[in-house]
C-alpha cells in the first residue's frame, strides 16, 4: 500500500529536526471527508461535476504526494545550509 | 553430446559411413542442441533510474550550492495528473512556461513519453558550465 511521506528530516546549519509527518496522515483523511462532501454538493448545483472525475484528480494527487517519499532538497551558503529530506 | 559426435567421427574412421553421411549427421546433431535459455541471448538491461538528481553551484565568495534529489515517480506522477487537467488549464500553463522561458506544451507530455525519456536518460549527464563560474549538473540515479 502506498503511503505519504512518514517522516521528514530538517538539516539547519548544525541542528537536525526530524518532522513526524505521519500525525498529519489524519488530516488529509479529514480533507478527504470534507472534499467528497463538497463534490455531493458540487453534483448537485454544476451540471458537468462528475464523482468519477473528482475521484480521478483525488487519486492522482495521493499518488503525487506519496511518490514524494525520497524528495531530498539541500541549500546552502558558505555559512548557512538547510536541508530537507522526505522518507 | 561429445558421445554421440565421437561415435558419428568412429564411424566415419571406419568406413561404415561417408564423410557427406558424418556432416549430415553432425548438422542434424548441432540442431538438435536445445536453444540455451532466455537469459543468455537478452543481455542484462540496465537498472531504471529512480531519482533525477540537479546539482547547481556557484563560486561568487558565497560558493552557494543546491542540490536536489527528484523521485522519478513523483515526476510520473505528477505528468499523470497534468494528463487530468482539464484542456483549457493547458493553455494557461503553456503561457505560464513559456514566459518563463519554457516552450513546451504540456498537453503532449504523456506518461508512456515520460517512461520512454527515462530510459534514454539512465546513461545521460547534463553538465553546464557558466561565465560566472557557476556550474549545472543534471543525471540520474
Amino acid at each position: 500500500m502506498k503511503l505519504p511521506p512518514a517522516l521528514g528530516r530538517l538539516d539547519y546549519g548544525a541542528r537536525r529536526f526530524w518532522l513526524p509527518l505521519f500525525l498529519l496522515w489524519p488530516l488529509l483523511l479529514l480533507l478527504f471527508v470534507l472534499t467528497c462532501f463538497a463534490g455531493v454538493i458540487a453534483l448537485a448545483l454544476l451540471p458537468r461535476f462528475t464523482f468519477q472525475g473528482m475521484g480521478r484528480f483525488l487519486s492522482g494527487l495521493y499518488e503525487v504526494l506519496c511518490a514524494a517519499r525520497g524528495t531530498e532538497i539541500d541549500v546552502g551558503a558558505s555559512q548557512r545550509r538547510i536541508s530537507l529530506t522526505l522518507y | 553430446m561429445l558421445e554421440e559426435r565421437r561415435r558419428i567421427l568412429n564411424m566415419l574412421a571406419e568406413g561404415k559411413i561417408s564423410a557427406s553421411d558424418a556432416e549430415g549427421l553432425l548438422t542434424a546433431l548441432e540442431d538438435s542442441r536445445s536453444p540455451p535459455p532466455v537469459a543468455e541471448l537478452v543481455p542484462a538491461a540496465p537498472a531504471s533510474p529512480k531519482y533525477l538528481r540537479v546539482q547547481v553551484e556557484e563560486h561568487d565568495g558565497d560558493n552557494s550550492k543546491v542540490n536536489i534529489r527528484v523521485p522519478f515517480n513523483l515526476i510520473r506522477a505528477g505528468v499523470r495528473l497534468t494528463a487530468l487537467l482539464p484542456t483549457g488549464l493547458h493553455d494557461h500553463i503553456n503561457k505560464a512556461l513559456k514566459e518563463n522561458g519554457v516552450d513546451i506544451d504540456v498537453s503532449k507530455v504523456k506518461p508512456e513519453n515520460l517512461e520512454e525519456l527515462v530510459d534514454h536518460l539512465a546513461e545521460l549527464t547534463v553538465n553546464v558550465d557558466g561565465g560566472k563560474g557557476e556550474k549545472v549538473r543534471i543525471y540520474c540515479e
